[in-house]
């Protein structure tokens, strides 16, 4: 399953943000592999730095942020060495990203088409209707009907899951091998979510595409992935194969995450552990007890 | 479609369906065309605002951005303060030992008082939100998809609480949500919309099993596996 050749790899990652006068280390000496044609899940809770790994390995960190120690290998060239212009260059020919709200990468004031060819034009030397062809035909390997019509169109006229298709396309335009997905489907609805996971599903079968998949989303994970990393507070606790991460979790926060997927299966009442909650517990007793009171005083008056 | 007393109802569908007009109908905040709601046995269909408003404190609605419900230049004791005020007067004393009260009840300290709502989280601003629905002492509650968009820690802390809730203060939910994955553990009944349609309703825990409809299945279907063994999407 996870026999691909290995595209990304991330060794050792540290990022520091300037907060005030101080600085606050969001992750810490991370190393991860993405290898061809595989979807490798990094997941963890809203805070843990997956949204900032992925940013940094993509070259698209704040001001306030820097990368402070590690390397990010793509093929052999290390990314957070480069220079601006030359990182543009990779991220438009070897890898793309695509984001949780697909409306706000698109730029309102033109049209799909113009944009798509503005992009195809700039990145492989081709003229405009060649690059007209092309999103063509990206348009329709994303399952968009009508693409003709569609590139006529604003941003705005779209649906969600239409935008997240177009964006999936031009991320893919120039033939990139490797493809992170900071929370793809979040923003959706479910069935457009399940279409969506489909096209990324059949991107890592038949384009041999590596998907870098940054998602809090356990069900999508079940649904798509095949290597999963934890992360937690800026570190990664654990890593697997995701029939072993689901089914044998070893590291307490993974079965925590996990555990979340239901409801009921802990006691419901609140825990008489410690003093504190017990008494928190008793006073919101009493005060319950004061509204029922007060509510039959009402009813009977 | 009814609510019963103390049920949890939930109404799904995709977006653009209807779910939200049919619970601002269900409230008086949109007109019917044709058709009655009755609350509590009282025909409220076409009332006006004015004529809504002592019932308005027994039906309440908890936001999915509750932050864009609150004057920011209001700390959150008046927030939570002002329905407390709507139903007659109260001491200064009186009112800040109410909110206390109140803020507790949804699991905050008596520190946030003070504080605006830009200083809090997201995840205390959304108790700011219950505790402020909460305080009008309402029977129905309107979730209108409350906690989609947060990962699962959150939102499982959240459902559990409005759940705690509703079992306190004998509350009734109708929940409006696209998500259908809590709908068994989450919902006695469930109300499926499509096109500005009830289609069917069906017990929560029995959805898979008992849906009629080939849409309620087709969404069912689109609700990702909670184990990698039993994928739906693939091939």
């Amino acid at each position: 399953m996870h026999s691909g050749n290995t595209l990304l790899s991330v060794r050792q990652l540290s990022i520091e943000f300037d907060r005030g006068d101080r600085t606050f280390e969001a992750v810490r000496g991370i190393s991860l592999d993405v290898k061809a044609g595989s979807i490798v899940a990094l997941i963890g809770e809203s805070g843990s730095g997956k949204s900032v790994t992925a940013q940094a390995v993509f070259g698209l960190l704040e001001r306030s942020g820097r990368v402070t120690a590690g390397e990010a290998w793509l093929g052999d060239v290390d990314l957070l060495t480069r220079k601006p212009g030359e990182l543009r260059r990779i991220r438009g020919r070897d890898m793309a990203m695509i984001f949780q709200n697909p409306a706000s990468c698109l730029n309102p004031a033109f049209t799909i088409g113009h944009q798509m060819i503005e992009t195809i034009v700039h990145h492989r030397r081709v003229s405009r209707r060649e690059a007209r062809d092309i999103a063509l035909v990206q348009l329709e390997q994303v399952g968009l009907a009508e693409p003709e019509r569609l590139l006529r169109r604003y941003s705005f006229q779209i649906s969600g899951g239409m935008c997240q298709r177009v964006m999936i396309a031009l991320a893919l335009v120039s033939g990139a091998r490797l493809l992170i997905a900071d929370e793809p489907t979040t923003a959706l609805d479910v069935t457009i979510q399940a279409q969506i996971l489909d096209e990324l599903d059949r991107l890592r079968r038949e384009r041999g595409i590596g998907i870098l998949l940054i998602t809090h989303d356990l069900g999508v994970v079940a649904e798509l992935a095949d290597f999963v990393y934890v992360m937690k507070e800026g570190e990664i606790v654990e890593s697997g194969d995701v029939y072993d991460i689901f089914e044998q979790p070893k590291h307490p926060y993974t079965r925590e995450l996990l555990d979340s997927r239901f409801l009921y299966e802990r006691s419901m009442e609140e825990s008489p552990s410690s003093d504190r909650r017990g008494n928190h517990a008793a006073r919101n007793r009493r005060f319950i007890q004061d509204l029922r009171t007060s509510k039959e005083v009402v009813n009977q008056s | 479609m009814q609510i019963k007393q103390g049920m949890t109802l939930g109404l799904v569908g995709e977006s653009g369906c209807g779910k939200t007009t049919l619970s601002k109908l269900l409230l008086g905040l949109e007109p019917a065309t044709s058709g009655r709601v009755t609350f509590d046995g009282i025909d409220i269909t076409g009332w006006s605002a004015g004529r809504m408003r002592p019932l308005r404190s027994r039906m309440q609605l908890v936001f999915q951005n509750s932050v864009a419900t609150f004057d920011p230049l209001f700390t959150i004791e008046r927030i939570v303060a002002e329905p407390l005020d709507n139903n007659g007067r109260l001491s200064v004393r009186e009112r800040r030992r109410a909110v206390i009260e109140w803020l507790s009840l949804v699991d905050l300290d008596g520190q946030v008082l003070n504080r605006y709502p830009h200083e809090l989280s997201g995840g205390q601003q959304q108790r700011v939100g219950i505790a402020r629905a909460l305080a009008s002492r309402p029977e129905l509650l309107v979730c209108d998809e409350p906690f989609s968009s947060q990962d699962f820690m959150h939102r499982k802390t959240m459902l559990q609480l409005l759940l705690r809730l509703k079992r306190q203060l004998n509350l009734t939910y109708l929940f409006i949500t696209h998500d259908l994955s809590l709908v068994p553990e989450l919902c006695d009944e469930v109300s499926v919309m499509h096109r500005g349609k009830v289609l069917e309703t069906v017990k929560g825990d029995r959805i898979a099993a008992d849906c009629n409809h080939p849409y309620t299945r087709e969404l069912w279907n689109a609700v990702p596996a909670l184990n990698p063994r039993d994928r739906k999407i693939r091939f």
